[in-house]
């Protein structure tokens, strides 16, 4: 198979090659030798491409609102690419990625682009690489970036970093007002879509979202594109009014996180030995020493 | 349990069925049996037209691709994926099949592109062991 360099991807990235695209990406995800002078080049060169991302409960019909949201997209001319992330298991390693099944794929690449991503062990609904492969989308000509998460339910706040509008899916039934009182994920969405409308019991769910939560509603039945349009609307009104974020912080607090992570699962088997295994002791040995180091 | 990041990177494999088969149990049984085993599974789901199933291979960026067939259509649907994988430039990706296929196909399906053709009855092991033993750079 021929190796590109990270060079040539960034020249692909930019005129929008899909397979030096997705190779990219490849690179970025796995930490490939190249992945950070790629990501510091395509840096430079960001074009304007607001995120939208989109969470919910499993089983809320996100992938089935995204697949009727493309459709809306399209129609605008708008280029789209899509990210979905879904569960790696702790126990194998393994994925199975299945938000692709529910799109119809009926568009070429160059309007479409979709990938999906596995969380290999990270927390929080997202992927550690996802921030570094928005990146590199948005270096790409993509008037849109759309990013499906792993629904957890309650704690999303991952995602409050990429984005530039949230759209929450909530479906009738999902719970009763205490359930929406309760703090983290009713309380950072832009938008929230009340899906699954053709099913009973969605006036008591209007009435909870209404009188507890700040961000507007939107009632869609995803699978026949009921209400799709309108909320479509919506998030492009959102989209347009947010002002451009500077992820410079969260991107390096990101990169430093990884790095840490991979320098304590290095140094443990030293903490085993030392003092008696105790971690707080190794740990002072080794702040003193990264202190002195004067880092700036 | 550790939450930590497996230190392999996991194989990326694409189980599709084109055509008009409907019989997807298969696929299913063999897509969580490859994530049991560590692997990155997309499904496509069925009725994939081939120009779909390649233009999926390509943006996913998968290792292997896998195609079921249990209707009777592989001489068709299994060369015609081949093609268009031929015309996106990524007929590089290991490409396997299985399903319902006679011993007296697998020939031909070979000499279109396809690495191996697993037939009812195949250790999902013997599956396994020859992807990872094909995937460049497999653990």
């Amino acid at each position: 198979m021929a190796q590109h360099s990270w060079q040539e991807l960034a020249a692909g990235v930019r005129a929008g090659n899909p397979l030096l695209l997705t190779k990219a990406i490849s690179l970025v995800e796995n930490r490939k030798s190249g992945h950070t002078e790629l990501l510091s080049s395509l840096y430079a060169q960001k074009r304007n491409c607001p995120v939208l991302a989109i969470t919910g409960m499993p089983g809320a019909g996100k992938s089935t609102l995204i697949n009727a949201l493309i459709a809306e997209v399209v129609k605008t001319g708008k280029r789209l690419a899509v990210l979905a992330v879904d569960p790696t298991s702790p126990f194998s390693g393994g994925a199975f990625l299945g938000d692709r099944i529910r799109f119809s794929d009926d568009y070429p690449t160059e309007r479409v682009f979709m990938r999906s991503f596995a969380t290999r062990g990270s927390v929080g609904g997202v992927s550690n690489a996802l921030l570094d492969i928005l990146q590199v989308i948005q270096a790409a000509p993509f008037d849109l970036a759309i990013i499906e998460t792993v629904g957890v339910g309650q704690s999303e706040i991952a995602i409050n970093a990429f984005a530039d509008a949230i759209l929450l899916v909530v479906v009738p039934e999902m719970g009763d007002e205490v359930q929406i009182l309760k703090g983290g994920i009713m309380e950072i969405p832009s938008l929230i879509a009340i899906n699954k409308c053709d099913l009973p019991g969605v006036p008591k769910l209007e009435n909870a979202l209404h009188a507890f939560v700040k961000a507007p509603y939107y009632k869609v039945t995803a699978k026949n594109g009921t209400g799709v349009s309108e909320l479509y609307q919506a998030i492009a009104e959102r989209l347009a009014s947010a002002s451009p974020r500077d992820l410079r912080a969260t991107i390096l607090a990101n990169k430093l996180e990884s790095l840490v992570r991979e320098l304590s699962e290095r140094l443990l088997p030293a903490a085993d030995t030392e003092n008696g295994g105790n971690p707080y002791t190794r740990f002072a040995a080794l702040e003193a020493r990264i202190r002195a180091l004067e880092i700036s | 349990m550790s939450t930590t990041v497996p230190t392999a990177q996991p194989i990326k494999i694409l189980i599709a069925k084109t055509g008009l088969d409907g019989h997807d149990r298969g696929a299913k049984v063999l897509a969580r049996a490859l994530m049991d085993e560590g692997f990155e599974v997309i499904y496509t789901g069925i009725r994939k037209t081939a120009e779909q199933v390649a233009k999926i291979a390509l943006q996913e960026d998968v290792d292997v691709i896998g195609l079921s067939s249990l209707s009777g259509a592989h001489n068709q649907t299994f060369g015609d994926v081949a093609d268009e994988l031929s015309k996106l430039g990524i007929a590089d990706k290991l490409l396997i099949g299985g399903g319902v296929i006679p011993d007296s196909d697998i020939a031909a399906l070979k000499a279109k592109g396809f690495a191996e053709i697993f037939t009812p009855g195949t250790p999902i092991a013997n599956i396994t062991a020859f992807i990872r033993l094909h995937v460049n750079g497999a653990a």
